[in-house]
Formats: structure tokens, C-alpha cells, sequence
């Protein structure tokens, strides 16, 4: 059973220019307990999924339709996310479904306390006194680590260290147990050394609770550890779906190889950094067929012409090329 | 030798044309220089356009209403009203634009080398602002102003008080200019520190600067205008401030609104229209300003026009891709 | 924490030094002899008289003696007398400072209650009526001087339509009755029962609504209710003039740091916590935008004493600003120099309480 059902997810953002295409078509679907990332570089839309799936984007300037765009809470009911009041969406939201943010420095109110805002969950949620919901943010603050939380709960923001607002962040989104957890980049702001600790600490939260994970990232290691399923996004479309290993190790889309190929590798000695040629296309200036055709080095006048459509090349791997694997790599 | 100047001579000149054509492009550059044009004008032409003199007593004609040959009345010498409004406005422009170009010009220099040439100019700068923010600026004026009341010491006063405004905004651009790399690599690259400031520092204010001008032109005429009427002003001159002083004392008990009005709507006239040119410069000097509002299509709602923007993104069928590919590797899509 | 406000002290202090030495040079710079205020009345020929009024003065003394000859009488607080009123300078302010507050105090509470409700109902929806009429209001505004205004307003109001009262703080021949002493005890007691529910419930709001309170109950209990009346009625036209203004000036101030607090990462956490619109508004983006309200409220105190001089004229108020126009007219400089270092003093104790203020609600400090 699906715990999150997207099909044909479009988002328009309207600016001075005219509309922008930011996600143009998406399906994806988050199992019972799965790990699925959406990998992209940025600007591609993946954030914007993300936050649509919260309901938390602005219309206007953002305008979505899909299909189908279902949630399924722990209860077994479904919720059509499209049609939600924004008053329904407040007892999904941190209940049912949680997002930790990219960069732990600006996503915390600078001026309340730590414990105030992990407060709020319980107050609003859980009707509960401040001095009663006090208890269980120091109980959540343990669990997700930090130590002396009693002293931490009265501190503000600024005095706390990236990773410990991270962790804080974290505990604010598991606090109430939630069914599916969004994470957007939520290692991105950090040093390498803390990055390690808090997939950890996502991993061991997801498995203690039993959520699943939507993990939104540009970092292939951060793919290897932290997903079973991997979407590839690429200007607003997915271009490649599939297991890890599959992904990782078979990619099947030009862009999903290119990727790849640009991540340097410790064990050999590379002369130069693999690079993929010329920039991802401004939203308002997408190329007319394939959106990677400007930067494919496969790219055929067929994939100039017309944007190809998703291939179903069976075993759960669907490829947005006009060529089997076998085809590309003869050129 | 002669030549090249000359021609550095002609580009700057039609550099300053260009400029002063994308004024006129933006309609609130349009509107402020139209409007600051007419009081110059007026303020220029100020004998021209009057018959009367400002010392032209004519007690029996006192408080006359607005009539044909006094168009807003006369005061309580019998002195025409519009005529002291034109020769006004000579002294608050005089005043406006230097004391704004003075204090652009102070201020500036101040808060570049504040942000530039070490420490302890910058210590000294900053505690002079720190002094001349707590004084309270009114009541100094008021009591410098004791010193000469000629108007040359009003500009004076209000350069020597105003620039620190201008100075703090200056140099908190300067230092977060220098923080940029482009300056990093020019001192990397061996530039002098002066080479550096009129290079690439005095370039990347300058819009500020210009900018600031037109909106302090416009801030010191109605200071101006203020201090003229709790009596501060030159004794010598007209001012629009001085005729509104004579007005609370005749015009509201003799109903004389044109007395009160006119004034006000040149003051306001010209310190709207420096605004506007202000903002203007503001919008063409950094484009990033500029907020375009949203494309609407006539008549048609957002909401369908996304519905329309959606439906164009639907992909082909893997039926019709392959039919396309295989055209394409025949060859026969080429008509 | 200690040593940003000891530092803060030791600023404001050198502030004050620096003008207190202002206020010594520049009557010796304007008048050719300084002496000269304290010769009214005396002869011209009584040559001997005058000189002996130099030498009491200590205006024969080098000017160093005499600079910190007045140093050491403004530490102790002694002004002289006004030459002019014949009073001591203490006395002429203290007769005055009560009519700048009730102008002062009273238009600043009403501009920022005013300003704040109408800059939050702009700046929540954009693009909204008010959001439109608020920014059309203040490019007006700032083009027009607001004595014109106030010039205006009392020609329509009070001479074309006789509804307000044209000059003066009270009806020609009533002065004002006032219990000092049961003043200062009704507000002292308000404010210790306003600090005392501070302590036990933990909620700083009674310190806020306490000195308004306080203000309010000790002025009711001490100044007969006609009198109140007849200087509210008096108060009503340059107060409505300044609150326009500030209503204006703060609503866009609020209005805009409203819009850039809504886009901060902050409230998009807020909001995916699942926490009611409401509550999202109030406690988080409320707070954050009211922040630059402080430090400009407070950067605003000396701004209006300097510009009540032009309301006072023009309403014949007789407050600080008028007394300071006289003085400087009358070149009464003791008085003139006393009324300036009185308003810097409130300048910077307004800065200083600011910085307070500003701390309790932004904890990360933050140099104004």
C-alpha cells in the first residue's frame, strides 16, 4: 500500500514574465516504510514537489492539477491533497506527514526559544499544557540526541551549532510520529563530518517510527546510503526511475550517467573533474524536445524535435530516452 | 592629443544624453522632471511672468481676494501672492539642490574613507555620527542659526548636520562591496587602494549616490521650508515658508485659502517631483528594483490560464515515440 | 552581555560630554559677548555695574576656567537663571515638559497602535485595497510638509468651521490644577502593581500595559475631569495632524518588514508544523516584523522633539519647542542650552531603554 500516490503532478509558478514550468508532469509513490529519493540538480523542481506534497506553497504565484495526488494516513484514510481546505491540512501536517528543511540556521524562529518551538507541536496538536509538552520536547530532544536538553530548550537558535539546530529541526518533524517524512537537502548546510550523523539519525528515526522517507538531494553518496528507490528529476520531469543499486550502478538516462560519472572517484587518480557540459536551462527557456538534449552527448536531431516520453523498461525502471542503453552507449 | 579629448568630451556628453533620455523613458522619471521643470522655469523666468515687484507696497490693495490681475490675492502689504510664490521658489530650489549636492558629496566622501582608510578614521568618523544622531537637528539649527542669517549659512548648517545619514548608508554599501570578490582579486592583483576606490568602489555607489541626491534635494527643501516658518529663514529673501508664516497670521481670519493653499502646492509640487525623479533613477540605476507585475491576459482568469499552460505539457504515448523514432532513422521526416 | 551595555554607557556618557561642550562654545560663538544676557536691565554707561556682573559671572576668567566652571555646574545639575523669564532654567522647563508630553506621548501611542494595525492589514495581503491606499498615502505624504498640514487643518477646523479650539493648550484664563504629590503616588502604585504581576506570572505584557495605565489612572486621580477634558479638546487638532503622519510612516515600516518576515524560512517551518494561520501570524511573523518598530520608535524620540517646535508654533502650544524658539530668539542661551541638553539626554536614555526593549524581544544582539 502506497503511503504517498502522485501521478501527473504539474506546478506553475506566475511571475512578471509570464508562467514558469516548475514541475511538469511527475509521478511518484512512496510505499509503507520505503526510503525513495528525488535526486536533481537544483532548480529542477524537487523542492517544489516537496513542498507541494506539504501543501505549503503559496497560490498564488503557484498554481498545481494532477491526476492523482493521495495520501494515505496511518488510519487507512485517503486524502486527496489537491481538494484538502487548509484548515484539513493542519491535522495532516506534522501528524501524518513532516518535512526537515535544508539549511537548520534560517528554518528556526530566531527569536523564540528551542523549546518553545518544539512546544508548539504538542500544544496544537496534542492540546496539551506548555508545562506538560515541556516534558516531551525534553524527551524528544533526548531522543534525537542532544545532550543536556533541558539547558539547550531555553537557549535560542543562534547559540546552537548547525548540526544541533539540525537535530532539532529533526525532532520537531518525528516528534508526533509522523506516516511519510519529507527531508529537502537536509545535509546540504552541514560539515561532512556531521552530514554522516544526521542521515544516521534520520535512518534510526525512520525505522524506530516507522515512517517513510522522501528524501530530496543532489548527492549521489547521500542516495547510496539513505534510499531503497530513486527518482531522477531533470528540468520539472523525471527522467529516470529506479532501485538504487539499479540506478547506481545500470543508469539507463544519459543525465542519470553523467551524474555519476561527474562524482570524482578516491580509489582513482582522474586528471580532471568530470563536468556536464553548458547549465541546467532557465524554467523559461527550456530546449523544444528533450530538456537534456543541450547537454546530451548522445543527442540525436529526433531528441532536438520532440520531448520523449517516459519508457516502461520493466523491473520498475522507467527511462525518459528515445534509446535502449545498448543503442546509447554504440554512439 | 586635442583630439582625444575632444572625443572623450563628445561620448561623455552622449553618455549624460543617454542618460537623460532614459529618464524621460520612465514614467516617473517623466512625470518628476516635468514637474521640477515648471518651478525652474518659473523660478527663472519669475520677472518675466509677474508684472509686480516684491517690494511693490499697496496697503489699500491689502488682503484682496483672488482676482484678475491678482490671481491668488495679495497679502497684507498689498503685495501679489503668485509673485512671492515665483520668487520663492528661487530660494528653495537654490537651496534643495546645493545643500543635496553638498551633503551627497560629504556625505559620501566621509563614509568612504570611514569604510576604507583604516581604523581609526573610522573610529573618529563614527563617534561624529554617533554625536550628530542624538542631537536633535531642529533645535541645534534653531540655535545655530543665531550665528548669520544669511541663507548660505542655512546650507552650510544643513551640510554640516545632514551628511551623516548619507555617510552610514555609503558605508555600509562600501563594506559590503569590499567583501565582494571582484575587489578581493583586485588587490590580489597589486591595485593601490586609491586605484581600487575610484576603479571599482566609486563606480558601484555612485547610483546610490545619484539617487540620493534627488531624494536629499527633496528632504532639505522642506526642512528649508520649516525653518523659514518659525522665522529662521533670511530676512532678505522670499521664501515659500515666510509667505505661509504671513498667512496663519492674516489669511485664516480673512478666508484667503489661496494664501495658504499655493504655497503648500509648490512645495509639494517640487519636492514630489525630485521624489519621483529619485525613484526613477532608483529603478534605472539598479534594475533589480524594477518589479514587473504579473502578465494578465485580458479577461481570461489566472486559473484558466494555467489550465491552458497545463495541458500543453502532456508527453507523447511510447506507441507515438517509437512511430517518431523510427520516421527519424528512415530518414522521411524531411519534407 | 555586561560589556555591551557598559560600553553603551561609556558611548552615551562621551555623547553627552561632546555635547555638553557644544553648548558652552556655541553661545560664545554666536554672541559677541556672552555676557551680554546678563546685562538686562542694566545701563549701558553703568560700566563699572557690568563689569562687576562679569566678574561674578566669571566671564573674565580664561575660557578654560569658564568651560569647566560650566562642566562642573551642569554635573550638579545647576542651569542659572533665565534671563529672560527672571526664573530659574529648572523651573521655566518643568512648567513646560508636562504640555510636550501630553502632545509628545499621546500622538506617539496613537501612531503606533494606529500604525501597527493598519501595516499588518496591508502587509497580510498584498495587492489588497489597503496595502494600495497605504503606499499612494506615504508618496504623498512625505512630499508634503506636515506643518502645512497642520496649517490647513487649522484654518479649516477651527476658523472656517468653528469645531476645534484655535491657539493654546487650555481655554484663555483656566490654568490647570494638578495634585503633584497624589500624581506621583496613584502612578508609583500602578506601576509596583504592574511590576508585581510582571514577577508572578512570568508575562512581560503588564510591564507594557502598566505604564500607560499607570499614566492614565495617576492623571485621572490627580487633575480634575473638566480640566482633562479642556486639554483634550485643545489637544485634539495637532495631536490628530502628528498621529496622520506617524500612522503612516510606522503602517509602512510594519507593512514592509510584514512582507519580508512572511517569506522567511521560519514561518515556512511554522506553517509545516501544522500550526493554525492564526497562530503562524501572531506568534511568529508578528513578532519578528514588529522588531524594526522598536529601534525606529525609539530613533523617532528626538525627531519629535525637534519637530514639535513648528506644531507648537503654529498651535501656540506652550511646550518645549515654543520655549526653546523664544529662547533663542530672546538669545536666552542658558535656557536655550539647558532645553538642548535635555533633549539629547532623552535621546539617549530613549536609546538606551530601545536597546533594552529590543533585546528582551530579539536575543541576538544586535548593535542599533
Amino acid at each position: 500500500m502506497n503511503v504517498l500516490d502522485i501521478k501527473n503532478l504539474k506546478i506553475l509558478f506566475r511571475t512578471g514574465e509570464g508562467f514558469v514550468r516548475a514541475v511538469e508532469g511527475v509521478d511518484i509513490h512512496v510505499g509503507e516504510g520505503e526510503r525513495v529519493a528525488i535526486v536533481g540538480e537544483s532548480g529542477c523542481g524537487k523542492s517544489v514537489t516537496s513542498l507541494a506534497c506539504m501543501r505549503l506553497l503559496q497560490s498564488p504565484p503557484a498554481y498545481y492539477t494532477a491526476d492523482t495526488f493521495d495520501f494515505v494516513s496511518r488510519d487507512g484514510t485517503r486524502h486527496n491533497l489537491l481538494t484538502k481546505s487548509e484548515n484539513e491540512m493542519l491535522t495532516l501536517r506534522a501528524r501524518e506527514m513532516a518535512m526537515i528543511f535544508q539549511d537548520p540556521s534560517t528554518f528556526l524562529n530566531p527569536v523564540m526559544t528551542i523549546g518553545e518551538q518544539l512546544d508548539e507541536v504538542f500544544i496544537y496538536h496534542k492540546n496539551m499544557k506548555p508545562k506538560e509538552a515541556r516534558v516531551h520536547t525534553i524527551e524528544m530532544m533526548k531522543k534525537v540526541g542532544i545532550p543536556d536538553p533541558e539547558m539547550r530548550a531555553n537557549q535560542y537558535p543562534h547559540e546552537l551549532s548547525g548540526g544541533l539546530k539540525q537535530r532539532i529541526l529533526i525532532a520537531m518533524a518525528t516528534s508526533l510520529s509522523p506516516r511519510l517524512l519529507i527531508a529537502d537537502e537536509p545535509t546540504t548546510a552541514l560539515d561532512v563530518t556531521i552530514q554522516a550523523q544526521i542521515l544516521r539519525l534520520i535512518g534510526e528515526r525512520c525505522e524506530k517510527e516507522k515512517m517513510s522517507l522522501l528524501m530530496i538531494t543532489h548527492d549521489l553518496g547521500v542516495v547510496r546510503e539513505m534510499a531503497d528507490r530513486v527518482y531522477v528529476m531533470y528540468c520539472g520531469k523525471i527522467v529516470e526511475e529506479g532501485t538504487v543499486d539499479e540506478i547506481l550502478s545500470h543508469p539507463k538516462h544519459p543525465y542519470t550517467k553523467a551524474l555519476i560519472d561527474t562524482v570524482p572517484d578516491m580509489n582513482t587518480k582522474t586528471e580532471r573533474f568530470v563536468q556536464i557540459p553548458h547549465n541546467v536551462p532557465h524554467p523559461m527557456n527550456k530546449p523544444k524536445g528533450c530538456y537534456f538534449s543541450n547537454r546530451c552527448a548522445y543527442c540525436t536531431e529526433l531528441c532536438t524535435q520532440k520531448q520523449p516520453p517516459l519508457y516502461d523498461r520493466g523491473d520498475g525502471r522507467k527511462v525518459r530516452c528515445y534509446y535502449k542503453t545498448e543503442e546509447l552507449w554504440e554512439k | 592629443m586635442m583630439k582625444k579629448l575632444t572625443n572623450q568630451i563628445f561620448s561623455a556628453v552622449r553618455g549624460i544624453g543617454k542618460f537623460i533620455l532614459k529618464i524621460l523613458k520612465n514614467p516617473k522619471g517623466r512625470l518628476g522632471v516635468i514637474l521640477v521643470g515648471i518651478v525652474v522655469l518659473a523660478a527663472i523666468f519669475a520677472p518675466v511672468l509677474t508684472p509686480y515687484e516684491l517690494d511693490a507696497y499697496d496697503v489699500a490693495n491689502g488682503l484682496a481676494k483672488p482676482s484678475r490681475e491678482h490671481l491668488l490675492g495679495t497679502d497684507k502689504n498689498g503685495i501679489d501672492i503668485l509673485t512671492q510664490i515665483l520668487y520663492g521658489a528661487r530660494i528653495s530650489l537654490i537651496i534643495g539642490i546645493t545643500t543635496g549636492l553638498c551633503v551627497t558629496l560629504l556625505g559620501a566622501t566621509l563614509g568612504i574613507v570611514s569604510a576604507y582608510f583604516g581604523k581609526v578614521s573610522a573610529a573618529v568618523i563614527l563617534n561624529i555620527i554617533n554625536v550628530l544622531l542624538v542631537i536633535p537637528t531642529t533645535p541645534l539649527m534653531m540655535i545655530m542659526s543665531n550665528l548669520s542669517s544669511s541663507y548660505l549659512m542655512m546650507i552650510a548648517i544643513f551640510t554640516l548636520i545632514g551628511w551623516c545619514g548619507t555617510a552610514r548608508m555609503v558605508r555600509a554599501q562600501v563594506l559590503s562591496i569590499m567583501n565582494m570578490n571582484y575587489i578581493r582579486a583586485a588587490e590580489l592583483a597589486g591595485g593601490s587602494k586609491s586605484y581600487i576606490m575610484f576603479r571599482h568602489i566609486m563606480p558601484a555607489v555612485s547610483h546610490l549616490l545619484i539617487m540620493n541626491t534627488a531624494l536629499s534635494c527633496a528632504g532639505f527643501m522642506i526642512a528649508e521650508a520649516g525653518l523659514s516658518f518659525i522665522g529662521l529663514g533670511d530676512p532678505s529673501v522670499m521664501s515659500w515658508g515666510k509667505i505661509l508664516v504671513a498667512a496663519q497670521e492674516s489669511a485664516f481670519t480673512s478666508g484667503l485659502w489661496a494664501w495658504v493653499l499655493a504655497p503648500g502646492a509648490a512645495i509639494f509640487i517640487t519636492v514630489f517631483g525630485f521624489m519621483q525623479i529619485g525613484y526613477a533613477l532608483e529603478e534605472i540605476l539598479n534594475p533589480r528594483m524594477k518589479r514587473k507585475k504579473a502578465a494578465r491576459v485580458k479577461n481570461v482568469s489566472p486559473e484558466a490560464a494555467a489550465e491552458a499552460v497545463f495541458a500543453e505539457m502532456a508527453d507523447i504515448s511510447e506507441e507515438e515515440a517509437d512511430m517518431l523514432k523510427a520516421e527519424f532513422e528512415k530518414g522521411s521526416h524531411v519534407k | 552581555m555586561k560589556g555591551y551595555y557598559l560600553k553603551k554607557v561609556l558611548s552615551s556618557l562621551f555623547v553627552l560630554f561632546i555635547i555638553i561642550s557644544l553648548n558652552f562654545f556655541l553661545p560664545r560663538m554666536i554672541f559677541s559677548d556672552p555676557a551680554q544676557p546678563y546685562f538686562a536691565g542694566v545701563p549701558e554707561d553703568a560700566i563699572a555695574l557690568r563689569e562687576q556682573i562679569r566678574e561674578e559671572y566669571g566671564f573674565n576668567d580664561p575660557l578654560i576656567v569658564q568651560y569647566f566652571d560650566y562642566l562642573g555646574r551642569v554635573i550638579t545639575l545647576d542651569f542659572g537663571e533665565s534671563h529672560y523669564y527672571k526664573e530659574s532654567v529648572w523651573k521655566v522647563m518643568f512648567s513646560r515638559i508636562p504640555w510636550s508630553m501630553v502632545l509628545t506621548v499621546s500622538s506617539m501611542l496613537f501612531s503606533i497602535f494606529f500604525g501597527i494595525i493598519f501595516g499588518a492589514v496591508a502587509g497580510k495581503k498584498r495587492e489588497h485595497t489597503a496595502d494600495k491606499v497605504l503606499l499612494w498615502l506615504s508618496g504623498i505624504t512625505t512630499a508634503i510638509p506636515s506643518f502645512w498640514l497642520a496649517l490647513v487643518s487649522l484654518m479649516l477646523f477651527a476658523f472656517t468651521y468653528k469645531i476645534f479650539p484655535y491657539r493654546g493648550a487650555m481655554t484663555a484664563g483656566y490654568t490647570l490644577t494638578m495634585n503633584g504629590p497624589l500624581f506621583l503616588v496613584v502612578l508609583v502604585a500602578v506601576m509596583a502593581v504592574a511590576v508585581a504581576l510582571r514577577f508572578i506570572t512570568k508575562k512581560s505584557v503588564f510591564i507594557f500595559a502598566g505604564i500607560p495605565v499607570s499614566l492614565a489612572a495617576a492623571l485621572l486621580s490627580s487633575v480634575p475631569l473638566a480640566d482633562i477634558l479642556d486639554v483634550a479638546y485643545h489637544a485634539a487638532l495637532p495631536v490628530m495632524i502628528a498621529v496622520f503622519s506617524g500612522t503612516i510612516s510606522y503602517a509602512l515600516l510594519v507593512r514592509n518588514s510584514m512582507i519580508a518576515v512572511t517569506s522567511e524560512d521560519y514561518i515556512l517551518t511554522a506553517r509545516a508544523k501544522g500550526l493554525p494561520p492564526r497562530v503562524v501570524l501572531y506568534k511568529h511573523t508578528f513578532r519578528n516584523a514588529l522588531l524594526p518598530l522598536i529601534t525606529n520608535v525609539g530613533m523617532s524620540m528626538a525627531g519629535l522633539m525637534g519637530g514639535s517646535v513648528l506644531t507648537e508654533k503654529i498651535f501656540s502650544w506652550p511646550g518645549m519647542g515654543q520655549l526653546l524658539l523664544d529662547a533663542c530668539n530672546n538669545g536666552d542661551y542658558l535656557l536655550s542650552q539647558a532645553i538642548l541638553l535635555l533633549f539629547a539626554v532623552i535621546t539617549v536614555v530613549c536609546n538606551f531603554i530601545t536597546d533594552l526593549v529590543y533585546h528582551k524581544f530579539d536575543p541576538r544582539v544586535k548593535e542599533v
